[in-house]
């Protein structure tokens, strides 16, 4: 017990560093370096200090080299005296290395980070590996392909709380879309959500005032961001002021958040208390086990060390305890930090990543770097020759193998890191757009972040010791083929990723969507007025048809099973999606009917009990004639009156899988006990603009208290395939990269073999030989190339896209032409970097070939 | 015994002036306080290592501080050659200097 009080210490990297560099017994330099540190730290302050003992350090390692260079180290001086001559020597050589390495490197380094922030999401609270989410799977309630539901009753909480002592803490978490009043003008905050006071025990969100243990005790208290505090409050000090949310209720803003971390699987900028729920919503309905009418999310702080498997092996238990013999429901847990990368369930809270996309990622990465790797591996075999001379030299000398590999790996080095700069300049350059393109906000900071420096130098070398060590040890034959093939393919995958695209943005999705305009109603008073909203709309001549009170056929996503007649009875029926429609629903969709009649006000009973089924429905049940025939879904019977041709409601990734339709009826408690507030509206191209302006002016009239949001039905739509686009186009990035690369590396290898054989070039001219001829003669190698590399690359191409198509239910083939166009851009490619040295080689005058002097 | 170096000589009047307290840090700061140019720690450690080695300096392990997270420190100190050729560096200096004043030397200047 020498010291209790502990001395700031320099980073462990540093020290780390320093051990390294500066090796003696007993680590006195070590000791040397902490103490300027812990005077730096006494006079400065933590943070100066960290970074002024950097800048100390970095300049007193090339101090440390070049006194140390001055004893031992006249070989290593000679080493890079002779890389750096070859360097300027051979100018062409080195530009075309450096920039394919740099190049490939910066697209390591742009991956690299992209995929590290996609493994940050939720890993900075201090407990993340010991927080879960609770999940529940409703067997055979479908949605969207999926049983499982980011959703659990109100009243799970408690009981956690209660009845499990291996859960330290458990908080809900929901989100409400607000709408705040300030100024007398409404405002849409997405990200209000309400939580329980545990929810900061749990979640490491720092706040910058307000105190955590109370801040969202009391109801109609809440904590906001300084974003928010920003927005309404300026530079005053919004403590103590009074929000208004729904025009209904006030709530105190108790503290301010800093704003929510990007790389989180929910964003906030609101945190209220939960009990202020018990008010608007009745605790009742809240403590409850029963009714899913809302998303509660429950969030559980487990004990460390404590299996989660066995936690969940108690939960049918609680189930039964709670929601009664026959609960539906199954209660799953799911780690935190699992969100982000593998979760696909339903009721998401965003939009979450994809695992496969970091797999694929990697992969293109990895491909690129082969391929810079590749290149320099050809470029120094094809120059080694020439360097036997000086090879021979340094043997006679005295430098046996061991040297002669050191220089070579040792030129390779300075070859990549010298790539790493300028490619790590690249990147500062890039990474604004490249964040942006992806829609993440990554960031590239050495200070913070010095094991990424590490990495990114540990890659460098490895990149330099692999393409150093192969002319280095082999010295064999030019191996350009395996660079093309990795060409060819990356061609294929995004000529195929593009077609793909194409399918599907020209596939007849079935129903119309130009020309719509979509919404979303959630005033009471509006939603009481809609038929009076509807004829009103209706009056303006560039509103073609109105459509409301009913799902849009992107919003159709529930199903359930259906039963039919014929079925036997214990037979189980077939998942069926279920659609509550206006009448006017196929008419203003454009969805053709095969068979029966549409629903009618002429008929009574079609509120009731009219079923209108899609073909698919039909197939299944077997009928020959289904008009007529009985029919349930969600326990509505009724009777089939018409057929509808098949339409996509769901992306093309999916099957089209059987649908009820039946009109929509304030009596009938419709789906999942929620409120149907879309409203679709059909213009004219003409003056777009102006039919907004008027639209938004009735929408204002009936609905002053909400701010009039709307989007375009075809846009809704594409928005379902962005990823694929987003594919397509980072694809089609990363292909050019490569085909770059490549193509530096064959202008290189051109310009080496046309140099080699100038003497025999001019020969043949003085012989008599052709510049056509002589053309042909250089280029003839580059084609066989790329005609040998397409029996690797099409094959590989050709299984890789095959086993992406898959994932579409609805897809297009990959096509001979695909891989002829392909073939033809390889070798168009191949030759235009050839032709400049070949074209130079073939016109030269033979005499400055052959004099010798 | 030949010449110094400027910069050995430089250290070696560091470590003569800090006497009982001449090690990397003090060195360094003593340089830097003397020559008015910026001294890091990684610019004294080859010379001290070089000088040792010649035997005009010779160094002992001293005591640690908090502050330098336990380690102790590497205390260096003059020997007599380390004298000896200071003393000859002095006295050639001075016979190189001799008689020489900063403002003789500004008068010679050819303007």
């Amino acid at each position: 017990m020498i010291n209790k009080i502990k001395e700031p210490q320099p980073s462990r990297f540093s020290k780390w560093l320093i051990k390294r560099i500066f090796k003696d017994e007993g680590e006195v330099k070590l000791g040397d370096f902490m103490e300027i540190y812990s005077t730096l730290a006494e006079e400065k302050g933590r943070l100066q200090a960290r970074l002024r003992f950097w800048w100390y350090l970095i300049r007193s390692i090339p101090e440390y080299f070049r006194g140390s260079l001055c004893i031992g180290g006249t070989m290593f001086k000679n080493y890079l005296k002779i890389a750096l001559r070859n360097i300027k020597r051979h100018k062409g050589y080195s530009i075309i290395n450096i920039a394919g390495l740099s190049v490939g490197l910066m697209c390591c380094i742009l991956i690299l980070l992209y995929v590290k922030y996609e493994f940050s999401y939720d890993r900075y609270h201090e407990n993340a590996d010991n927080i879960y989410r609770v999940v529940m799977k409703f067997p055979g309630i479908v949605y969207m392909g999926s049983d499982m539901y980011n959703a659990s009753p109100g009243g799970l909480k408690a009981a956690l709380m209660e009845d499990f002592p291996e859960v330290i803490y458990a908080t809900r978490a929901t989100r409400r879309r607000a709408y705040i009043y300030y100024k007398n003008n409404p405002f849409e905050e997405r990200g209000m959500f309400f939580v329980d006071p545990e929810f900061f025990k749990i979640f490491s969100f720092p706040l910058i005032s307000g105190d955590p243990e109370t801040a969202v005790k009391e109801p109609f208290s809440m904590l906001i961001t300084q974003k928010i505090a920003k927005k309404y409050f300026g530079n005053e000090d919004p403590v103590g002021k009074i929000i208004n949310v729904g025009r209904k209720y006030d709530y105190m803003v108790t503290g301010i958040l800093e704003n929510c971390p990007e790389n989180s699987h929910f964003t906030f900028d609101i945190l209220a208390s939960f009990n202020s729920l018990y008010t608007t919503d009745g605790k009742e309905n809240i403590e409850t086990w029963s009714g899913f009418n809302d998303l509660w999310n429950t969030y559980l702080l487990l004990q460390e060390n404590f299996n989660p498997d066995d936690l969940e092996s108690k939960f049918p238990a609680m189930a039964k305890k709670y929601g009664g013999e026959d609960y539906e429901g199954e209660f799953h847990l799911r780690p935190l930090t699992s969100i982000h990368l593998h979760s696909d369930i339903n009721f998401e809270i965003e939009a979450n990543g994809n695992i496969l996309y970091i797999y694929l990622f990697s992969a293109i990465a990895f491909f690129i770097m082969m391929i810079a790797c590749l290149n320099y591996m050809n470029l120094a075999t094809a120059r080694a020759a020439t360097r036997f001379k000086e090879i021979g030299i340094r043997k006679v000398v005295g430098a046996d193998r061991r040297h002669i590999i050191r220089q070579f790996l040792g030129e390779s080095m300075i070859f990549t890191i010298t790539g790493l700069f300028i490619s790590i300049i690249f990147v500062e350059l890039l990474l604004p757009s490249f964040g942006s393109f992806i829609d993440k906000n990554l960031e590239f900071n050495f200070c913070s972040d010095y094991l990424l420096l590490l990495y990114l130098i540990c890659v460098a070398l490895i990149v330099g010791l692999i393409s150093g060590s192969y002319p280095a040890l082999f010295m064999s034959a030019l191996k350009p083929v395996n660079v093309i093939v990795i060409s060819i393919v990356m061609i294929v995958c995004t000529l195929t990723v593009y077609n793909q695209l194409d399918f599907i943005k020209n596939s007849k999705l079935g129903f119309k969507k130009d020309h719509i305009i979509t919404g979303s109603i959630f005033d009471s008073n509006l939603r009481n007025n809609l038929e009076l909203f509807k004829t009103e709309l209706s009056r303006y001549p560039q509103i073609l048809d109105v459509y409301v009170n009913g799902d849009l056929p992107v919003t159709i996503s529930a199903s359930n099973y259906a039963r039919w007649e014929g079925l036997a009875e214990g037979e189980e029926g077939h998942l069926t999606y279920g659609a509550e429609v206006n009448y006017n629903f196929l008419d203003f969709f454009e969805i053709e009917l095969i068979e029966g009649r549409n629903f009618s006000k002429e008929f009574t009973t079609d509120t009731s009990q009219a079923f209108i089924l899609n073909e698919t429905a039909v197939k299944i049940t077997g009928w020959n004639e289904p008009i007529g025939k009985k029919y349930s879904l969600w326990g509505r019977e009724g009777l089939v009156i018409g057929v509808i041709k098949d339409f996509h409601n769901t992306s093309l990734h999916l099957k089209v899988e059987p649908m009820a339709l039946w009109l929509t009826s304030p009596n009938i408690p419709n789906i999942l006990n929620r409120t149907i507030n879309d409203f679709a509206i059909k213009i004219s191209s003409d003056d777009i603009p102006g039919t907004l302006a008027f639209i938004e002016d009735k929408f204002k009239e009936y609905s002053p208290d909400y701010p009039f949001n709307y989007s375009f039905l075809d846009e809704r739509v594409d928005r379902i395939y962005r990823s694929e686009q987003r594919l397509g186009q980072i694809f089609s990035y990363f292909t050019f990269i490569a085909i770059f690369i490549s193509c530096l590396g064959l202008f290189g290898l051109a310009s080496f073999t046309a140099e080699q054989r100038t003497k025999e070039i001019g020969i043949r001219k003085v012989l008599g030989a052709s510049v056509s001829g002589i053309i042909m003669l250089l280029s003839r190698n580059f084609v066989k190339w790329v005609l040998a590399a397409n029996v690797l690359a099409i094959p590989i191409a050709y299984i890789a896209m095959n086993r992406w198509l898959q994932n579409f239910a609805y897809r297009t083939h990959i096509g001979i032409w695909t891989f002829v166009i392909s073939v033809a851009m390889a070798l168009m490619i191949a030759l235009i970097s050839v032709s400049y040295q070949s074209v130079k080689a073939a016109t030269a005058n033979p005499v400055d070939s052959l004099r010798y002097e | 015994m030949g010449m110094l170096s400027r910069t050995d000589e430089m250290i070696l009047l560091a470590v003569w002036r800090l006497e009982d307290n001449a090690y990397g840090v003090t060195i360094a700061e003593m340089l830097t306080r003397t020559t008015g140019k910026k001294w890091v720690l990684g610019a004294v450690y080859v010379p001290l290592e070089r000088l040792e080695k010649k035997k005009y300096l010779s160094s002992s392990l001293g005591k640690s501080t908090r502050k330098r997270g336990g380690r102790s420190k590497r205390l260096y100190k003059l020997t007599k050659d380390g004298l000896d050729v200071l003393i000859k560096t002095k006295s050639r200096e001075q016979s190189i200097w001799a008689n020489i004043t900063i403002s003789s030397l500004e008068k010679g200047y050819d303007k």
